[in-house]
């Protein structure tokens, strides 16, 4: 079936089935391109960091192939690509965690503090949206992370409820709660942002 | 991949989602699959370590105080061992003869009939009254003074039955020889009655009856035969 038509056409459950199958490369070399860029952009917001992110979804990718055959065919790909690599992106979070355990500035608890005063930028540079994304990308950081791998997943990398269901391996009800939690901590955290 | 569809609960967030859907999306580097590929090319598998598991002091202390506590709530709850008594240091135990007051007065009523017909054997009978015995573990015979209550139905004067003598009423003498906290019943002493004359010498005649009855029945069987 998948010999006859252009790999690229296919979808990704019909690339990993080939790729099962056949053990054709080309197939897995199509699904990193397709993945590649959507799980960086994932990573990078959860963990922060765009080194230890390249080497996560490097990793990702080389589990993927590694392990192609434990992949089943009634879960949809994206789902289990995400869940290898956010479970990957979680043990480089607890890894940190460990060398910054006696770290002053470690806590990720939500308090009030907030990421970054308005009031210390000049007032042509607090517009730039370049300096918005940053107070946001680092308030997002200050999020729980239960929380804020839902939040990603859902805000940023606009996947369903269903599929960070099946992601996170929760309930919808589970997954609409912990969004909201996650996009309150959020907000309180740029109150000053968004108070104006 | 879902739509961003506002609806009613997240119109209160609106701001804050409109600015994290226009973040900029972060990309892969150029040379990701490059070196994906040598890697897989190489057989360069190795990935990140996993994490070790780091020690919780919750999840250590809490069970840990958990069990602490219930071994010093054991100690202090638990019921001692001060009420022990070694048994060899204690005396032996008494002996309880059970019975109820109608028994004990009819002993009386019986004793006191027999120092009125038998005046020559008032010690005796005296004597007999209180052969009540019962036996201690160690098997002394031992006197029961008055404290004891002695009840007919679970005990039985010697004297009498020896003597044939036994002229309580109740059937169901028995004695209880009790000795620490087992129950030991004594059925107590029976006489043999020796059967009635007249019941034997009917039962014979019955007896007689039947044999002379099939006696008969062999010789009529007999003649048949021989006719």
């Amino acid at each position: 079936m998948a010999l006859n038509r252009n790999l690229t056409d296919l979808t990704d459950e019909e690339l990993i089935k080939e790729f099962q199958v056949s053990n054709t490369l080309d197939a897995y070399e199509i699904l990193v391109k397709r993945y590649k860029d959507p799980l960086m952009n994932f990573v990078f917001r959860f963990v922060g960091d765009r080194d230890a992110c390249t080497d996560i979804v490097q990793d990702t990718m080389i589990k993927f192939y590694l392990n192609k055959d434990s992949y089943r065919e009634f879960a949809k790909f994206s789902t289990w690509i995400y869940t290898i690599a956010g479970n990957l992106a979680k043990n480089e979070l607890k890894r940190r965690k460990r060398r910054n355990l006696f770290s002053i500035d470690n806590s990720d608890d939500e308090r009030s503090i907030q990421i970054e005063d308005k009031s210390f930028l000049a007032p042509d540079r607090s517009a730039d949206s370049e300096i918005k994304n940053e107070m946001i990308q680092r308030a997002l950081l200050r999020v729980k992370p239960v929380y804020r791998e839902v939040v990603i997943l859902r805000d940023i990398q606009s996947l369903s409820y269903e599929e960070i269901a099946d992601i996170k391996k929760l309930s919808i009800g589970t997954v609409k709660s912990r969004i909201n939690r996650g996009r309150t901590q959020l907000q309180k955290l740029l109150k000053h942002i968004y108070n104006e | 991949m879902g739509k961003n569809i506002y609806n009613n609960e997240e119109e209160q967030f609106s701001n804050l989602l409109n600015d994290l859907k226009e973040l900029p999306r972060v990309n892969a580097p150029d040379n990701f699959e490059f070196q994906l590929m040598t890697r897989i090319q190489n057989k360069n598998f190795e990935t990140l370590p996993e994490p070790r598991e780091q020690f919780n002091f919750i999840k250590f202390f809490a069970p840990s105080a958990v069990v602490v506590t219930v071994i010093i709530l054991l100690f202090v709850f638990l019921p001692g061992n001060d009420q022990y008594d070694n048994p060899l240091m204690t005396d032996p135990p008494q002996i309880l003869a059970q019975s109820d007051h109608e028994n004990v007065i009819t002993d009386q009523n019986i004793n006191n009939d027999r120092t009125n017909k038998q005046s020559s054997n008032v010690a005796r009978q005296n004597s007999s009254s209180s052969l009540n015995v019962a036996v201690n573990p160690n098997d002394a015979v031992v006197k029961p003074g008055s404290k004891y209550p002695i009840y007919s139905n679970r005990s039985v004067a010697l004297d009498d039955y020896i003597s044939g003598e036994n002229k309580r009423r109740n059937n169901l003498q028995a004695n209880v020889v009790k000795g620490g906290e087992d129950v030991q019943e004594f059925d107590g002493f029976f006489i043999r009655e020796e059967a009635d004359k007249k019941t034997i010498e009917r039962y014979r005649a019955l007896l007689d009856s039947v044999k002379k009855a099939q006696s008969k029945q062999d010789s009529l069987k007999k003649v048949k035969r021989e006719e």
